[in-house]
C-alpha cells in the first residue's frame, strides 16, 4: 500500500478497500458501512471483475474484503490469487461460521475472516491488517535483503552472516534476540505492538526490485545497492526455471533466461543459485534417493539454507501447497536407508504432523510476498504479522502444536526413540512458537520446515542430522515440557550442543531436551565429526543449519533469529543444529557460540514436544531455561545437558 | 396531517417487528448507518433486498418444481438468500432459511418445499410491514428518520 496518497494525518481514512460480494444488498451496506469509517470505497459483485480491477493497477487499493460464496469464483480462489499476484491483505466474510471454513480461509491466507452480518465495530479495524502486513514486510525485506547478499548492512541480524561465525559475538547475537524474541514475547498482544518496536529499528527499508511490485517507503539506511528481494512467486520462478533446465545444466545464464524477469541480473541469480545448490546439497541424500520427491521439496529445500531462503522456500513451499505427506515419508524412508538407523525418521514423524498442518497456513507474515501467511485469520488469532520472526513461530508452533495434538502423530521418534537420533528427531519441536503461541499463516511453513529438515538429515548421513534439525526446531516451539518429554527420550544427556555453534536459538530449551536424545553415541559420534568439521555456524535466523556437514543450526541471523516462519524453517534446520549440540560434551563448548536465539520463552515448546516427543522426561536444562528465558546458552542446554 | 400520530404508528409498528423477531440487531445497524448524507438508506436497502431475495427465491422454486431433487444447488441457493437476510437482520426469514438446509442436507425434498412455503410466507409478510412502515415515515415527513428505539 502506498500510505502516501493517504493522508497520514488521517489515517486510517482514506483507506481504499476494494469489496467484493455477489449480494447487492450486502455490498450497499458495506459500502455505506466503510464510507462511515471514511474508506474509499469499491465494490463489484463479481470475482473477474475484482480480479481486473486489481490487476490494473495494484496499487489502486490497499485491502480487499471478499465473500468466500460467489458463483462465478470460489471466494478462497480469489483470496489465493490476490494474494500471490498483488500480495494484498484479504479478509473474507461469510454466513458461514463453520469453523472448518473459517479455517479454510486462514489457510488460504486471509488476513481474517468476518462473519455475516458484518459490523461496524468489524470494520473500523480492518485498517490494522493493512498496516500489519505492511510493516511485516518491511522486516521481511530486511532480512531478505541481507541474506542474498555479502552483508554490507550494519543490521545485526544480516543472514548473510552465513559465513561469519557468530562466534565472534555470540552474546551480542543473544543479546538481541533475546531483546527482540522478548520483545515479542511481551508485544503478544494481537496487533504485534511488541514485535513492532523491535522491528522497526531494524526496518531499514530494502529496496525491492520492481517485480516486487510494491516498495517499501522506508529509505535502505544501510545497503547501498538495490537488493533483490526473493518473493515466493521469484523463487518459484527461479525453482521452476532450475527444474526445467535440470539442476545440473542450470546455469544463471539460462535460468535468468527463463525467469524472464525484468531487471533480474545473472548476478541475482548466481548468487541465488549458490544457495540453492547448497541447500540441495544438504538435502541430496534424500532428493537424490527419490527423484521423485515433489518439487515442493526442492523448493523449500532452501529452508535448510538460510533463513531468508528457506524462508523463501518455505513460503514457496507453502505457496506451492505443501509437501504432501507422502514425499515425507518418502524421505523418511531415504533417510532410514541412509542412515541404518531410525533417526531419519524421527524426523519425518515429526515432520509429518507438520505436514498436516497444512501447507496453505498463512504463515505469510514471514513469509516473503506470501500472501499466506498474512493471515490473522480470527480476530482472535491475532498475530501480528509484523512480526515476522516470532509471531510467526508461535502461529506456527501452535498450529504445529495443534495438529499435532489432532493427529496424535507419535512422532515416536521423538519420543521414543531410544536412539540417539531419536532424540533428534526433536524436530518438530524445534518449532518454537513464542509463547505467546498466535497463529500465524504458518501453515507452510510448518510443513515446509519439516520437509526440509528431513531432508536435511540424510546428507549429513545420519540422523543425527535430520534430528538436529529436529532438535532445532522442537526447541523453539516445544514448551517447557516437550523439553523434558525430549528428555526421557534420549540417552540421556546429551549436551545438547548447538551444533557447531550454530546459532541455536536460545530458546531452543528443547534441544537441550533433545540433547538427552542424542546421548546416542551415533548422535554424538556425528556431532563431533560433525563440530569437527564444521567451521562455522550460520547464523541464520532460528536455528538454521548451516553447515555443510551439518546444518548448522544458525538462527536467522535476522533479526530475530526465531522468528517468522522462515525460521520455521530455519528452526528445522537449526534442529538439525540442535542435534549437534546433542553431542558430547565436547562439542558441547563448539556449539554454544551460535546461541544466536533467545528467546524468551521460545523455547517452550513443551506442549508441542510432548505431544511429539512423549516423553515424560524432563530436560533438565530445559528446566533452567523453562521459563523460556533462555537468554543464557548456558542455560540453554548446552550445559549438558539436560 | 396529524405527523405526530403518523409518527407514533411508525414506531409502533417498528417496535412491533423487533418485538416479533422479524426485525433483529442488524436493523439497528442499518438505521445507525442512516444520516444526512443518505437520509433513505434503510428504506433503499430494504428496497434492493425485497427485489434480490425475489429473484432468488423464484430460481429456488423453479428448482423445486423441477423435482430434480439438486439439492447443493438449492443449498447453494439457500446460502445466498441466508447471507440476504442477515445483511438486513431479517431474523425469521434467516432461522427459516437455516431450517431449508438443514432439510437439504437431510436430502428431505419434502421437508424443503415445506420450509420454502414458510419462507415465501415471511418473506411476504415482511414485505408488506416494511411497506407499511416506510410509508408511514414518509408522510409523517421528514422531520425524524427511524430512530434507534431503547431496547
Amino acid at each position: 500500500m502506498d500510505r502516501a496518497d493517504v493522508d497520514e494525518g488521517q489515517f486510517p481514512a482514506g483507506l481504499r478497500v476494494l469489496v467484493v460480494d455477489d449480494d447487492v444488498t450486502v455490498l450497499r451496506v458495506l459500502k455505506t458501512m466503510l464510507l462511515q469509517c471514511r474508506y474509499e470505497v469499491t465494490t463489484c459483485s463479481q470475482a473477474a471483475t475484482a480480479l481486473a480491477l486489481l490487476r490494473e493497477s495494484k496499487d489502486t487499493y490497499h485491502l480487499v474484503l471478499s465473500d468466500v460464496h460467489m458463483p462465478d469464483m470460489d471466494g478462497f480462489k480469489l483470496l489465493e490469487l490476490v494474494g500471490l499476484e498483488m500480495d494484498l491483505p484479504v479478509i473474507m466474510m461469510s454466513a458461514d461460521a463453520r469453523t472448518n471454513i473459517v479455517m479454510k480461509g486462514i489457510k488460504h491466507g486471509a488476513c481474517d475472516y468476518l462473519i455475516k452480518p458484518v459490523r461496524m465495530e468489524e470494520l473500523k479495524n480492518i485498517w490494522q491488517h493493512v498496516v500489519r502486513k505492511k510493516w511485516s514486510d518491511n522486516n521481511r525485506d530486511l532480512e531478505n535483503s541481507g541474506s542474498f547478499e555479502e552483508s554490507d548492512r550494519n543490521i545485526p541480524n544480516n543472514n548473510a552472516n552465513i559465513n561469519n561465525n557468530t562466534n565472534n559475538n555470540p552474546n551480542k547475537r543473544v543479546a538481541e534476540d533475546a531483546e527482540y524474541a522478548s520483545s515479542v514475547n511481551d508485544g503478544g498482544a494481537p496487533d504485534g505492538s511488541g514485535g513492532w518496536k523491535s522491528s522497526q529499528k531494524k526496518k531499514r527499508c530494502t529496496v525491492k526490485e520492481e517485480e516486487e511490485g510494491e516498495t517499501e517507503s522506508a529509505d535502505p539506511s544501510s545497503s547501498k545497492k538495490p537488493r533483490v528481494v526473493w518473493s515466493v512467486e521469484l523463487h518459484q520462478q527461479f525453482v521452476n526455471a532450475v527444474n526445467q533446465l535440470g539442476i545440473e545444466k542450470a546455469v544463471p545464464k539460462r535460468i535468468l533466461e527463463l525467469m524472464n524477469v525484468p531487471g533480474l541480473t545473472r548476478e541475482n541469480v548466481a548468487s541465488h543459485l549458490q544457495k540453492f545448490r547448497l541447500y540441495l546439497k544438504r538435502l541430496s541424500g534424500v532428493t537424490q534417493h527419490h527423484p521423485g520427491l515433489p518439487n515442493p521439496f526442492c523448493g523449500p529445500v532452501s529452508t535448510n539454507i538460510k533463513t531468508p531462503l528457506g524462508r523463501l522456500d518455505f513460503e514457496t513451499l507453502v505457496a506451492s501447497g505443501h509437501i504432501p505427506p507422502q514425499a515425507l515419508a518418502v524421505l523418511e524412508e531415504e533417510l532410514l536407508t541412509q542412515n541404518g538407523t531410525k533417526q531419519p525418521i524421527r524426523e519425518i514423524a515429526f515432520g509429518q504432523p507438520l505436514v498436516k498442518c497444512g501447507p496453505p497456513t498463512s504463515l505469510t507474515r514471514q513469509f516473503p510476498q506470501s500472501n499466506l501467511s498474512n493471515i490473522t485469520i480470527n480476530p482472535s488469532l491475532d498475530m501480528p504479522p509484523s512480526f515476522s520472526n516470532w509471531p510467526s513461530n508461535n502461529d506456527l508452533a501452535q498450529i504445529m502444536h495443534q495438529q499435532q495434538q489432532q493427529q496424535q502423530q507419535v512422532v515416536g521418534s521423538v519420543g521414543t526413540v531410544p536412539q540417539p537420533s531419536a532424540s533428534l528427531n526433536v524436530q518438530p519441536s524445534c518449532l518454537v512458537i513464542p509463547s505467546s503461541q498466535q497463529m500465524n499463516n504458518f501453515q507452510v511453513s510448518d510443513n515446509a520446515i519439516l520437509a526440509s529438515q528431513s531432508q536435511q538429515s540424510p546428507s549429513q548421513g545420519s540422523g543425527f542430522q535430520t534430528g538436529s534439525s529436529t532438535l532445532v526446531q522442537s526447541p523453539m516451539m516445544l514448551p517447557s515440557q516437550s523439553l523434558s518429554s525430549l528428555q526421557g527420550m534420549g540417552p540421556a544427556n546429551q549436551n545438547f550442543q548447538i551444533n557447531q555453534g550454530s546459532s541455536i536459538i536460545a530458546s531452543q530449551p528443547s534441544i537441550s531436551g533433545n540433547s538427552s536424545y542424542t546421548s546416542a553415541g551415533s548422535v554424538v559420534d556425528y556431532n563431533n565429526n560433525l563440530i569437527a568439521t564444521q567451521p562455522k555456524n550460520l547464523r541464520f535466523g532460528v536455528g538454521q543449519i548451516v553447515d555443510e556437514g551439518l546444518k548448522t543450526m544458525t538462527s536467522a541471523s535476522n533479526n530475530n533469529s526465531f522468528s517468522m516462519p522462515g525460521m520455521m524453517s530455519g528452526m528445522i534446520n537449526s534442529g538439525v543444529a540442535v542435534t549437534g549440540a546433542l553431542m558430547s560434551d565436547n562439542n558441547r563448548q563448539v556449539r554454544r557460540n551460535n546461541l544466536g536465539f533467545v528467546g524468551k520463552g521460545t523455547c517452550l515448546p513443551s506442549r508441542f514436544a510432548m505431544d511429539e516427543i512423549e516423553s515424560p522426561t524432563n530436560l533438565p536444562n530445559f528446566s533452567q531455561i523453562g521459563g523460556g528465558d533462555l537468554v543464557n546458552p548456558e542455560n540453554f542446554g548446552l550445559d549438558g545437558q539436560i | 396531517m396529524d405527523y405526530v400520530h403518523l409518527r407514533r404508528q411508525a414506531a409502533s409498528l417498528r417496535k412491533g417487528l423487533f418485538d416479533q423477531g422479524y426485525l433483529d440487531e442488524q436493523f439497528y445497524q442499518l438505521e445507525d448507518l442512516q444520516d444526512d448524507a443518505s437520509p433513505n438508506f434503510v428504506e433503499e436497502v430494504v428496497t434492493l433486498f425485497f427485489r434480490d431475495s425475489a429473484r432468488l427465491m423464484a430460481n429456488i422454486d423453479q428448482a423445486l418444481d423441477k423435482c430434480v431433487k439438486d439439492f447443493n444447488k438449492l443449498d447453494v441457493y439457500m446460502q445466498q438468500l441466508k447471507g440476504s437476510c442477515t445483511s438486513i437482520g431479517a431474523s425469521r426469514m434467516k432461522t427459516e432459511c437455516t431450517a431449508f438446509r438443514e432439510c437439504c442436507r437431510d436430502e428431505n425434498i419434502e421437508g424443503c418445499m415445506r420450509s420454502f412455503q414458510k419462507i415465501k410466507r415471511e418473506h411476504s409478510v415482511l414485505r408488506q410491514k416494511l411497506e407499511s412502515y416506510f410509508q408511514l415515515l414518509r408522510q409523517a415527513g421528514p422531520v425524524e428518520c427511524a430512530t434507534r428505539p431503547n431496547k
